[in-house]
């Protein structure tokens, strides 16, 4: 036997009959619980946190989220490279373009003093 | 096998710690104050709770804009890659578009992380007690700024590219047989 396994199997029987099903549930509780803190920090410091519209408050922008365009055609990738095949990938390729422009770019001046209202001038609502 | 588990359970405190620590150094956190006169010091103070509201509506939408973005960016690069093995099955050398295609998904990668550090500090700008300390308020702002013009610029390199990309397939077009513009 794995004397890793006999020394264990020693602690436990020093823990009197009747605490051993509160002692198991306190050690799996809390390794789960380690487990979920680690899958938290790892969501939240890897950035998802930032895109997950799922959260409380974000039910309007949820809507604004285009979802994975149904029209997009599979690219076939053994067939012959003709003048057809380039026109084909030019169209997808172009169309991909055209749905760019139509989101915001952050090239705007969202941050300046006047947007956040920081300059002391009270701006007429809209 | 019972070793390494404790082992392991010993460790899950570590790492808990270490990536704390990590999140409470992160370069986005704000260490020094704004150089910032009284005057608008009181400004910030006296309508900073208003700029923080509208803080947390542009960054709803701009999650929103980066949710868009990053897939329309996923989807032309997935199309990219399928259009590069249809050259590779065919045998075809296109240096030129693999060059071009290797940097737009260099470029995207740097958005992606640019947008993290972006959302950071107007995640800072808005989590501080503005009242309290308008220094460092308004240095998230900054900071804020800041990023989002980096952003803005792998915006523009992007749609560089994408044109660059364009052009080097309309010249490969150009060289196949009975080839048009």
């Amino acid at each position: 036997m794995n004397p890793s396994t006999t020394s264990v199997k020693k602690v436990l029987r020093q823990v009197p009959a009747q605490f051993r099903l509160v002692v198991a549930l306190v050690i799996a509780i809390s390794f789960a619980l380690g487990l979920t803190v680690v899958s938290v920090m790892i969501y939240s410091l890897a950035g998802y946190n930032k895109l997950d519209l799922s959260r409380p408050g974000y039910e309007r922008e949820r809507k604004e989220v285009q979802h994975a365009s149904e029209s997009q055609k599979v690219y076939d990738t053994t067939g012959p490279v003709t003048n057809g095949a380039v026109d084909d990938f030019l169209l997808e390729y172009d169309n991909r373009a055209k749905e760019l422009g139509k989101y915001g770019d952050f090239r705007d001046q969202a941050l300046s003093d006047e947007d956040l209202q920081l300059t002391g001038q009270v701006s007429a609502p809209e | 096998m019972l070793r390494r588990v404790v082992r392991t359970l010993a460790l899950a405190p570590a790492l808990v710690l270490t990536a704390g620590i990590f999140v409470y150094l992160h370069p986005a956190i704000v260490q020094a104050q704004s150089a910032l006169g009284d005057e608008k010091k009181a400004l910030i103070t006296a309508s900073c709770t208003s700029a923080q509201l509208n803080l947390q509506q542009l960054q709803k939408r701009d999650a929103v804009s980066r949710i868009n973005r990053g897939r329309a960016y996923d989807q032309m690069l997935q199309q990219i890659k399928a259009f590069q093995s249809r050259l590779a099955y065919n045998k075809m050398s296109a240096p030129d578009i693999n060059a071009h295609a290797a940097s737009m998904q260099s470029q995207v990668d740097q958005f992606r992380a640019a947008y993290i550090r972006y959302d950071e500090a107007v995640s800072g700008a808005i989590k501080i007690n503005c009242k309290e300390k308008p220094g460092d308020f308004y240095a998230f702002i900054e900071k804020a700024r800041e990023d989002r013009s980096t952003l803005g610029a792998k915006v523009g390199d992007i749609d560089t590219l994408m044109g660059n990309y364009r052009d080097a397939v309309r010249v490969l077009q150009r060289s196949l047989p009975g080839g048009s513009e």
